[in-house]
């Protein structure tokens, strides 16, 4: 009798615990996403830092997009892939097939004398 | 002896639940994004006025104001953000051979002006039905050694508004200042920022 009364208790404690592991865990919610807005932070920072020690337009208004991919990589995670374009007002598809990929778009007037508007657009993956 | 341990198990449980706030996680990733996006609108300001140094050798400072406004809304539009606003330029060269102040007004807004009301001290001149990135030229008469309040008033679909910009005419150089208002919209955020630059011609 006591031996079926322990495992009388032993089930109901089951119970309890199931449910309210089902009512306070069991919805599906969804995480949100950092690592890919951390990525867009440092990657905007990198452009900005780039622009602020004035190779940024230069390169740009060469179409020298190795040389900016080449300039960015110190400042991003080493685990993170790049690819700039330097476009117009449309800008072509990386080509890049990734689940996790973000864009960063940062724009550049011209140079001295040299008004020539261009979108920088760094893709990270 | 279970229900004990199953009641300290669910306990730990609501405590693990109340700790991880997800609403809170959210608030915090919703106001990363939105840095991310004040920092979009800082790129496109700060190029706005370094477009005016850019095209300050090429001739018409106003057109490359006027273009680089229009790149910039058509670039935030592919990523769904809405840009809009307007430009007043105004310009005078050597007040001792000219004495005019050339004024442009480019309407960014994305709707139309209905009207534009342009006021320098006490001379007023009015301009009605100012379509969407287009811009309206027009001059004032002005004397050297004096300074300026150039009011602007308009009017659109939305909202009516008054705007003032000082304008210094000093003797023995010409000045380009130029007024934005510019506005950013996303599904996330909204900036607005006014700002002058004032760049003195030789």
């Amino acid at each position: 009798m006591k031996g079926l009364l322990k495992s009388l208790e032993a089930i109901v404690s089951i119970l309890i615990i199931f449910v309210i592991f089902v009512v306070f865990f069991g919805s599906n919610e969804i995480l949100p996403e950092f690592e890919t807005i951390n990525w867009q932070m440092k990657g905007f920072n990198a452009l900005k830092s780039l622009d602020q020690s004035n190779d940024l337009r230069q390169y740009v208004l060469a179409n020298s997009t190795g040389v900016i991919e080449n300039k960015l990589l110190p400042f991003v995670p080493p685990e993170v892939n790049i690819k700039v374009v330097v476009c117009q007002t449309f800008c072509e598809k990386p080509g890049v097939e990734s689940e996790k990929i973000i864009s960063i778009n940062y724009l550049i007037a011209g140079d001295v004398n040299d008004y020539r508007p261009r979108q920088v657009v760094l893709y990270m993956w | 002896m279970f229900l004990i341990l199953s009641i300290v198990i669910v306990v730990l449980l609501v405590m693990l639940k109340s700790g991880l706030n997800l609403t809170k996680i959210m608030q915090n990733q919703q106001y990363m994004q939105s840095g991310l996006e004040r920092m979009e609108f800082q790129n496109i300001k700060s190029e706005m006025e370094k477009t005016i140094q850019i095209c300050y050798g090429q001739g018409n400072m106003s057109d490359c104001l006027d273009d680089f406004f229009k790149f910039s809304r058509e670039s935030s539009k592919a990523r769904a953000v809405d840009l809009s606003g307007y430009i007043v330029e105004s310009s005078y060269s050597y007040p001792e051979t000219s004495n005019q102040l050339n004024v442009s007004v480019f309407n960014g807004f994305g709707t139309e002006m209905n009207t534009l009301n342009l006021t320098l001290n006490s001379s007023s001149q009015i301009f009605r039905s100012i379509q969407d990135v287009s811009s309206i030229s027009t001059t004032f008469s002005v004397s050297t050694g004096s300074s300026y309040i150039l009011t602007v008033f308009y009017n659109t679909s939305y909202e009516n508004k008054t705007d003032t910009v000082n304008i210094p005419v000093s003797s023995g150089k010409g000045k380009f200042i130029t007024f934005f208002d510019l506005k950013m919209v996303s599904n996330r955020v909204e900036y607005r920022d006014q700002l002058t630059d004032t760049v003195n011609l030789l």
